[in-house]
C-alpha cells in the first residue's frame, strides 16, 4: 500500500482510534473572542428575529381568521358550503403532518454537508459519530418544524373556537414534539431501506384519499345526512377536549420511542451514498428557503422534474426567444403551480366553507394574490432584468429585453386576477354588474403587480440571510426592510380601485384612489412604453 | 482483507453503463484495471468522465452493469475500500473552521498514519503550502485550495487513486512536480485514474487512455489519447 511516494518508511499504523470531531471541535475553541461574538450574536439576531416573525405571523393569522369568519359581516349563503372553519380544522392537521413527511423523506432525512462528505466520510474509521450526530440532527428538526407547524396550527383553532384552554395547549405542544420525532423517526427507517420514492408515492395515494374522503363527506352533508353531520361535528369538537390529546400524547410517545429505536438501530445501515446525496438535497432545498421560493416546500420527484423539464416544447415553439424564456421558465420552473394553487383554493374555500363568502374574506384573497403574485412573477423575469450577459447572448438590447419581461408580467397578473375576479363572480360572491368598471380595476391591478414584480426582480438580492446579514448597521438593515416593505406597498397599493368593487360595489370608485393606483403602475407603464416619465 | 473469487484485476468494469435513470450517458463500458496501471479517461464535454468516476466511486448507481473493486462490487460503506481508494474531487468542499494544515491532519490522522506530523509538513512542502498552513480556506486561491485537494489524496496510503482533472489551476512547476510524483507511484505499485485534459499528464504519468465517446468507450494507447487531446 503507498502513499505518497516521498518517505514511504514514515507510514505505520497508530494504536488509538482518532475522532475527527474532536480537531473540528478543536478549531472552533480556537477562535477568538471576537469571532465567538460575533457568532453569539449572529444566533441572537436571528432568534430574536424569529420572535419578531412569530409574533407578526400570530397577528397575521387572527387577522385572516376575522375576515374568514366576516366578523361583523353579512355573508352570502352559498348552496355547497357545507363545513364550517372549525370542522376542517383537523384536516388541515393531518394535512400538515403528512407534508412534513413528504418533505421529510425528500430531504433524508439523515444527511451531512458536503464539506464532511468529501472529508470525513472517506475515512477509514468507524463512523458512529458522525452518523448519530446526523440522526440527532434529522431528530431536532423534526421536532421543531413539528411543534412549529403545530402551534400555528393551534393559533388557528383557538382562533376559531374563540377562547383558550391552556392545559390543552400544553398537552398539544407535547404531542407535536412527539410527532416530530415520530415523523423523522420514520423518515430515518424508510431511508434506510432506500424506499423513500414508493413511500413517497403511497402519500400521494394518500392525499388523494383524503380529498376523496372529503369530498364524500361534502356530498353526505350537502344531502343532509344527519349521520355524517354528526361525525363531523364529534370530529372537530374532539380537538378542544383534553382526553383526545391525553390519548393522542400516549399514542406518539409509544410510537415515537419504538421508532427511534428502530431509527438509531436502521442508522447504521444508511449508505454513504444516501447520506452524501440527502446532504446535498438539504442544502439546495435551504438555500431555495433562503431565497423565500415556496417551490422547496413541495419538493418534487425527480421524476416530476424530468417530466417538467420535456413540458412546454409546443407551446413555446412559435415564440421569440425572450417570449420561450419566460414562458419555459414560468412551465418547466413550476411558478404557475404556487398561483393555480391558491386560486383554485380560494374558490374551494368560498364555495364549500360556511361564512367566507363574505366582502372580507374577499378583500384578504385579493390582498394574498396582491402580494403572492410580485413575489411569484419576480421569479420568473428576473434573469430578464438582472442577468446582463443575456442581452449579449441574444444579441438583444436591454431595453427589449426589460420590455418583454414588463409585458409578461402584466398578462400574466391580467390573467390571474381576471381568474380570480371571473371565479368569485361566477360565484355569485361579488357583484359584477359593472362589469367595465371591474375590467379597469383588473387592469390597473395588474400593472401595479407588474411593476411591483419588476421593481423586486431588479433588486435581484433576495437571499434573506445574505441580505441581513450583509447589512453593516441598523440604517442599512432598515434600508433592506423598507425595500422589502416598499414592494408589498407598491404590489397592494394598485388593488385600490377593487378593494373599492369589493366593499361598495354599488358605488363609484372615488377618484383618488384611481390616482394612487395609476401612481404605482408607471415602472412598467415606463418599461412597456419604453421611455422616462 | 477481504476479496472475490478472482483477484486478477485491481478494478473492473463489466457491461457498464453510466449515466441516471432518465438519461444514460454512456456504455456499455468493459475495464480490466490491474495493480500499477494507469489509465486517463478523456473525452469531449459532457461526454461521461466525471460520471464514470462517481459511479467507480459508487456516488452513482450505474444504470447497468457492475463496478468491482479487489473481485467484490464497489461498496464505499466497506472500511477496506475507504483504506485503499484515495479520491480527488474537481470542485471539493472545506471545513471553514480548519486551516490548510488541519485539514492535511484530519486525513493524516484519519488513516491512522503515525508520523502525522511530518507527512503533514512534507505535504506542505510539496505543494508550497507551507506559507499557507495556517490560513482558513477561505483565505486561499483557487490554485491553493486545489493544491490542498491533491495534497490531501497523496498523504494517505492508496491502492488506487482517482483524480479529477488533477491539472485544472495549477503552475506549470507543481504540474511537473506531481505528474513526476504520480510515475514514480505508479512504479511502486498504485494505480492511478486520472480524467484529463493534459496531453503532458497522459503521455508522462499515464500508460493508458479510454476516450469516451457518445455512447462507448474506447481504449487506446496514452501517446494516442494525448494526440486526441492535441487535436
Amino acid at each position: 500500500m503507498e502513499r505518497s511516494g516521498l518517505n514511504d518508511n514514515d507510514v505505520s499504523v497508530q494504536e488509538s482510534e482518532f475522532d475527527p470531531q474532536q480537531l473540528i471541535l478543536r478549531a472552533k475553541r480556537r477562535r477568538n473572542f471576537s469571532e465567538r461574538f460575533e457568532s453569539f450574536s449572529d444566533a441572537y439576531v436571528w432568534v430574536l428575529a424569529a420572535i419578531v416573525a412569530l409574533a407578526y405571523l400570530f397577528s397575521a393569522i387572527f387577522g385572516l381568521i376575522f375576515a374568514l369568519l366576516g366578523q361583523g359581516v353579512a355573508h352570502q349563503k352559498m348552496p355547497a358550503a357545507v363545513w364550517s372553519l372549525q370542522e376542517l380544522s383537523p384536516i388541515l392537521l393531518a394535512l400538515g403532518a403528512i407534508y412534513l413527511l413528504r418533505l421529510f423523506l425528500h430531504l433524508g432525512p439523515v444527511g451531512i454537508n458536503a464539506a464532511k462528505a468529501d472529508w470525513w466520510l472517506p475515512l477509514p474509521l468507524g463512523l458512529a459519530v458522525l452518523r448519530s450526530g446526523a440522526l440527532r440532527n434529522a431528530l431536532i428538526v423534526g421536532m421543531l418544524s413539528s411543534t412549529f407547524v403545530g402551534v400555528l396550527w393551534l393559533i388557528v383553532l383557538y382562533g376559531l373556537a374563540g377562547a383558550f384552554h391552556p392545559l390543552v395547549a400544553g398537552c398539544a405542544v407535547v404531542c407535536f414534539v412527539l410527532a416530530g420525532v415520530f415523523i423523522a423517526s420514520v423518515g430515518v427507517v424508510v431511508q434506510s431501506y432506500g424506499l423513500q420514492r414508493l413511500v413517497q408515492h403511497w402519500i400521494d395515494g394518500c392525499l388523494v384519499a383524503i380529498g376523496a374522503l372529503l369530498m364524500i363527506f361534502w356530498g353526505l352533508l350537502a344531502m343532509g345526512k344527519q349521520w355524517a353531520k354528526s361525525v363531523v361535528e364529534n370530529v372537530g369538537s374532539s380537538v378542544l377536549h383534553l382526553p383526545t390529546w391525553i390519548c393522542a400524547a400516549t399514542v406518539l410517545l409509544v410510537l415515537s420511542v419504538i421508532f427511534t429505536w428502530w431509527a438509531a438501530q436502521r442508522n447504521l445501515k444508511i449508505t454513504s451514498r444516501s447520506l452524501r446525496s440527502s446532504g446535498e438535497k438539504q442544502q439546495r432545498v435551504l438555500g431555495v428557503l433562503m431565497q423565500a421560493d415556496s417551490r422547496s416546500i413541495g419538493a418534487p420527484s425527480a421524476t416530476v422534474l424530468g417530466y417538467r423539464r420535456r413540458r412546454g416544447r409546443r407551446i413555446a415553439a412559435n415564440l421569440t426567444i425572450a417570449w420561450r424564456i419566460l414562458v419555459l421558465r414560468l412551465i418547466r420552473g413550476g411558478y404557475w403551480q404556487s398561483i393555480a394553487g391558491y386560486l383554485l383554493l380560494v374558490l374551494g374555500l368560498t364555495a364549500t366553507v360556511e361564512q367566507i363568502a363574505n366582502p372580507l374574506s374577499m378583500l384578504v384573497f385579493y390582498l394574498m394574490v396582491g402580494v403572492l403574485l410580485p413575489l411569484n412573477l419576480s421569479g420568473v423575469i428576473a434573469p430578464m432584468l438582472t442577468q446582463r450577459q443575456l442581452t449579449q447572448h441574444l444579441g438583444q438590447p436591454s431595453a427589449k429585453l426589460e420590455r418583454t419581461a414588463a409585458l409578461f408580467a402584466v398578462i400574466y397578473s391580467v390573467a390571474t386576477l381576471s381568474l380570480l375576479t371571473g371565479g368569485l363572480g361566477l360565484l355569485g360572491v361579488v357583484d359584477l354588474s359593472n362589469f367595465w368598471w371591474w375590467c379597469a380595476a383588473v387592469f390597473a391591478g395588474s400593472l401595479g403587480a407588474a411593476a411591483a414584480s419588476l421593481g423586486h426582480a431588479q433588486r435581484n438580492e433576495r437571499d434573506w440571510e445574505s441580505l441581513l446579514g450583509s447589512a453593516t448597521s441598523d440604517t442599512s438593515v432598515a434600508i433592506v426592510l423598507y425595500g422589502e416593505l416598499s414592494t408589498l406597498v407598491r404590489a397592494v397599493a394598485p388593488l385600490a380601485p377593487l378593494f373599492s368593487m369589493i366593499l361598495s360595489p354599488d358605488a363609484d370608485i372615488p377618484w383618488p384612489l384611481w390616482v394612487i393606483s395609476l401612481l404605482f403602475t408607471l415602472p412598467a407603464l415606463r418599461l412597456i412604453v419604453g421611455r422616462k416619465f | 482483507m477481504q476479496t472475490g473469487q478472482s483477484q486478477k484485476y485491481l478494478l473492473e468494469a463489466r457491461e457498464l453503463i453510466i449515466g441516471y435513470p432518465q438519461r444514460t450517458i454512456s456504455g456499455p463500458l468493459n475495464l480490466h484495471i490491474s495493480q500499477g496501471d494507469g489509465l486517463g479517461i478523456i473525452g469531449a464535454n459532457g461526454s461521461g468522465k466525471s460520471t464514470l468516476l462517481r459511479t467507480i466511486l459508487g456516488h452513482l448507481m450505474p444504470v447497468a452493469g457492475e463496478v468491482r473493486f479487489l473481485g467484490l462490487p464497489v461498496n464505499e460503506d466497506s472500511l477496506s475500500f475507504r483504506q485503499l481508494v484515495a479520491v480527488q474531487v474537481t470542485d471539493g468542499t472545506f471545513f471553514e473552521e480548519l486551516t490548510v494544515a488541519e485539514h492535511l491532519e484530519l486525513v493524516a490522522r484519519g488513516h491512522k498514519l503515525s508520523s502525522w506530523k511530518s507527512l503533514v509538513a512534507e505535504e506542505l512542502e510539496f505543494f508550497e503550502l507551507h506559507l499557507v498552513a495556517d490560513l482558513l480556506p477561505h483565505e486561499l486561491s483557487s490554485g491553493q485550495r486545489r493544491k490542498l485537494l491533491l495534497a490531501a489524496s497523496l498523504i494517505r496510503p492508496a491502492q488506487l487513486l482517482i483524480l479529477d482533472e488533477p491539472e485544472q489551476r495549477l503552475d506549470l512547476r507543481i504540474k511537473a512536480k506531481l505528474y513526476d510524483r504520480l510515475a514514480t507511484l505508479r512504479k511502486s505499485g498504485t494505480t492511478v485514474l486520472a480524467v484529463t485534459h493534459d496531453p503532458q499528464l497522459l503521455r508522462h504519468s499515464l500508460g493508458q487512455a479510454l476516450l469516451l465517446n457518445e455512447d462507448h468507450g474506447e481504449l487506446i494507447e496514452a501517446a494516442v489519447g494525448a494526440q486526441w487531446l492535441e487535436r
